[in-house]
């Protein structure tokens, strides 16, 4: 790199949440024009320190320095103001206006009286992209509606380049997108580097980090572990560096001896979904848990929204128990034997204005009607302190809204209204997430409950590859919509094994 | 640090209530039934204003007529607003039930048939609204906005708008102009038989949770195995099947029937809702609630009446009245 100079200097940067320590004294600086990789599992405190950065957390200590100079980031629009950019997973476009008006949302181009001066912003979005040698994937006056998700994401950068971005904050960026639109962005990451612009580069997929970035930062347990430059560590050395030594943490509680669960529960055959899925098979048999990882993308949450007919399906087969079923709507997924803990259990999981007990029993209100259709309140209201009391959740009355509870006991109200459904196979979408961590061992131990009665199966989505060893019985990894692995004995599997394996690595 | 919320919000005291009868209580209860303290200000108002005029039996009863239609029409939109929908479309299928089943009782003399007409014309327009909203679909508010304008239409052509006289003295007494018990007008008699029916319906049946679930949260409810678009779907014809009840009920009681009867309703109805608790983005409401809602909407027409106001004065009072209980309520 020609200009070495230092751009962005963050120095003992401390953050502390209740009950967590997120940060714990970072430094980070950011070169002018390079590439910094930032990576490390899901609370290692990447996130915070972006948050950081972009002024939406405000009360941390230690000192910020932009071009050498103190800097004090208390609001986002500061952030802008000062040249940060930063690029979301939600894109924050409006797909009903067209690609330019999209760029200048916000900082319009107008005269003294607030008139828009159309031609000249058309001109001027044309320039930006000419700068940025961004080629003409698409025309300033497509509407962003009908754009692909990547080409979406261009528009998301060259949002933030108008506005003069030194630094531009990348999460995930090619988690949502096809091959062909992933080599786009790496063009224009390239562009951006010529013009001096820094990049700030969040990804769990390593191959993306060797091809893309100067240097990486690596994140463990809000610390941070090293920053090296890319061309001095390979991919092993980089998943050592964030797993640190900590893979004996999870210690594997199967009990189930391997002979005993030899009979098919729920059979999966080449599934096919748009692009996103090519070709999944793979089969849960009764008593067992069977843990399906993968990257952001690899296609996980697709076939858990495939198999309880929320997506149709292009091409496929389901069989519970030998039997071939038809699932073109959720509850004929229901009515087949199946539940869904959905990953957002705020929009799909629960009826936020309604009280636990209304939530818990809407999956059985059909079960207990008389023959007049009227809904036993007496004999559901007690499976539901039933529940209540066996998951311990915490709540003053089960007429309690469940929307002012935490969203521990919001996950374990979704767990516990299908519990008394006894479902044979369990899907669990990343059952975990945004839940504290006791919450989040009790809600292991009911998971592993559940299969103790030798007819049931649960399907564990998640991207904790930690909660995967500890639960699972066999592992499935997926990788870009396929399956490129399978692990049928988890007690000797190692957690490094399949860090490697979720990076396509086998 | 504030912008991470404390984990244990279930401390909250919200919703652990105290029921000792103390000023402040009754006042947080009348807050929260914004409805039932409307209808005290107005029964007090016309009362204190009307004499003894306002309160008499003979009153009462004419108030019970007044709202009967609008208290069964309420109790159907009541299901359709928890669900998250509305329906415009019900003072024209009020209509074209009344012209079509009047126009079979005056031919055939039968008033079983016509009765069994006018509430299978309800039933149609109510399932085409609902196969347009889940199927189609099309935002509520559009679809029955454009089935408002083909129903009354179509209402309208029956007699190329002319009215139809009934002279079929069954049918006056079954439904509209007839008594019960010797003192009861048969309309309130029907009204309540709809209102025990609808309040069992919504409270204690399965269609009922389901109704609130879907209006609460319709992605949740379909991944709980709920057959969310059936549920709207029969919200939507119970809506209709009622519309046109109310339509047979007027017909009888003027002894004939109009293309242009009910034309406005649909505000008086929603009013009725919405004064009632009823939340217009779903999952809360009751039937309850809005037979009040609807009591008041009529007391206020009928005691502008008594102290002489014009139907106008009823248009702003009522307007007035509906923006002052929303303001009013205890927002969540």
């Amino acid at each position: 790199m020609q200009n070495e100079q230092l751009l962005l200097d963050m120095r003992n940067i401390d953050m502390v949440f209740p009950g967590v320590h997120a940060l714990k004294e970072i430094d980070f600086q950011l070169k002018r024009g390079e590439v910094h990789a930032l990576v490390g599992e899901n609370g290692a405190g990447k996130s915070t320190l972006m948050k950081i950065l972009m002024g939406v957390y405000t009360s941390c200590d230690g000192d910020i320095f932009l071009e050498g100079a103190k800097v004090t980031i208390n609001s986002p629009e500061k952030a802008h103001e000062l040249g940060i950019g930063m690029i979301f997973q939600e894109l924050s476009l409006v797909p009903q206006l067209n690609v330019a008006q999209n760029i200048y949302l916000g900082n319009e181009v107008s005269g003294k009286t607030g008139i828009l001066h159309d031609r000249q912003m058309y001109e001027n979005a044309r320039n930006l992209m000419k700068k940025y040698n961004i080629k003409e994937y698409f025309s300033v006056y497509d509407k962003v509606g009908k754009l692909s998700r990547g080409y979406m994401q261009i528009v998301e950068v060259l949002k933030a380049l108008s506005r003069d971005t030194k630094i531009l904050i990348m999460d995930e960026p090619t988690a949502s997108l096809t091959k062909e639109e992933e080599d786009t962005l790496y063009q224009i990451i390239l562009g951006l580097k010529k013009e001096g612009v820094s990049i700030i580069y969040i990804s769990h997929r390593l191959e993306e980090i060797f091809r893309n970035c100067n240097r990486v930062t690596v994140f463990r347990d809000g610390s941070k572990v090293e920053t090296k430059n890319v061309n001095d560590v390979d991919m092993d050395k980089l998943i050592e560096l964030m797993t640190g030594r900590k893979i004996e943490a999870a210690v594997h509680v199967s009990t189930i001896e391997a002979e005993d669960r030899k009979e098919p529960l729920l059979e999966v055959r080449n599934l096919v979904w748009k692009q996103r899925l090519c070709d999944v098979s793979f089969c849960l048999n009764k008593g067992e848990v069977l843990g399906i990882t993968g990257l952001m993308g690899s296609g996980k949450s697709e076939i858990a929204r495939a198999l309880f007919g929320v997506e149709p399906l292009d091409s496929g087969e389901i069989y519970i128990e030998g039997e071939k079923v038809e699932i073109q709507h959720p509850w004929q997924a229901v009515e087949a034997g199946m539940a869904l803990i959905p990953e957002d259990r705020k929009s799909q999981g629960l009826v936020l204005s309604h009280s636990v007990e209304e939530n818990i029993c809407l999956p059985i209100v059909s079960d207990y009607k008389n023959k007049i259709g009227l809904f036993k309140d007496k004999k559901a209201g007690f499976k539901v302190k039933e529940q209540i009391a066996r998951l311990a959740i915490k709540t003053p009355t089960p007429k309690q809204k469940v929307k002012y509870l935490s969203g521990g006991n919001q996950q374990k109200i979704v767990v516990g209204k299908w519990l008394n459904k006894s479902p044979k196979v369990l899907i669990l979408d990343e059952p975990t997430v945004g839940v504290d961590v006791k919450t989040k061992s009790e809600l292991r131990t009911i998971i592993q409950g559940l299969v103790k009665d030798q007819d049931r199966g649960v399907l564990l989505f998640s991207s904790e590859l930690n909660e995967i060893l500890q639960l699972s019985d066999r592992v499935v990894i997926l990788y870009r919509g396929s399956v490129i692995k399978e692990y049928t004995n988890c007690t000797s599997l190692k957690e490094d094994a399949l860090h490697r394996a979720v990076q396509g690595l086998v | 640090m504030r912008k991470i919320k404390n984990d244990n919000t279930c401390d909250d005291p919200q919703d652990v209530q105290d029921y000792t009868l103390t000023v402040r209580n009754v006042w947080n209860y009348l807050r929260d039934n914004i409805a039932l303290l409307a209808l005290i200000i107005v029964v007090l108002f016309f009362t204190a204003a009307s004499g003894t005029k306002f309160l008499s039996f003979q009153n009462m009863a004419n108030i019970g007529r007044q709202s009967a239609v609008i208290i069964i029409m309420a109790s159907g939109m009541t299901m359709v607003i928890v669900s998250a929908n509305i329906d415009l479309s019900i003072a024209s299928t009020l209509s074209l039930a009344a012209m079509l089943g009047s126009l079979v009782v005056t031919t055939t003399g039968s008033t079983l048939l016509g009765v069994f007409i006018g509430l299978a014309v309800g039933l149609i327009v109510g399932l085409a609204n609902g196969l347009l909203v889940t199927k189609g679909k099309i935002p509520s508010f559009l679809a029955t906005l454009g089935m408002m304008g083909v129903v009354r239409g179509l209402s309208m052509m029956v007699t190329s708008t002319k009215p139809i006289v009934i002279y079929e003295p069954r049918f006056w007494y079954t439904l509209g102009d007839g008594s019960v018990f010797g003192f009861l007008p048969i309309s309130i008699f029907w009204t309540i038989i709809v209102l025990i029916i609808t309040f069992i319906l919504l409270k204690y049946s399965v269609l009922g949770r389901h109704i609130y679930a879907t209006g609460g949260n319709k992605e949740a409810a379909k991944f709980t195995g709920v057959k969310t678009d059936r549920t709207i779907i029969t919200t939507f014809v119970i809506m209709g099947v009622l519309s046109a009840f109310s339509g047979l009920i007027l017909a009888s009681r003027m002894h004939a029937a109009r293309p242009g009867t009910g034309e406005g309703m649909e505000m008086n109805v929603i009013a009725a809702v919405i004064l009632g608790g009823t939340s217009l983005f779903g999952g809360k409401g009751t039937i309850i609630g809005s037979l009040i809602g609807a009591l008041v909407i009529a007391a206020l027409n009928n005691g502008l009446i008594i102290l002489g106001y014009s139907t106008h004065m009823q248009m702003l009072v009522r307007g007035l009245v509906i923006i002052l209980a929303v303001l009013f309520a205890k927002d969540e």
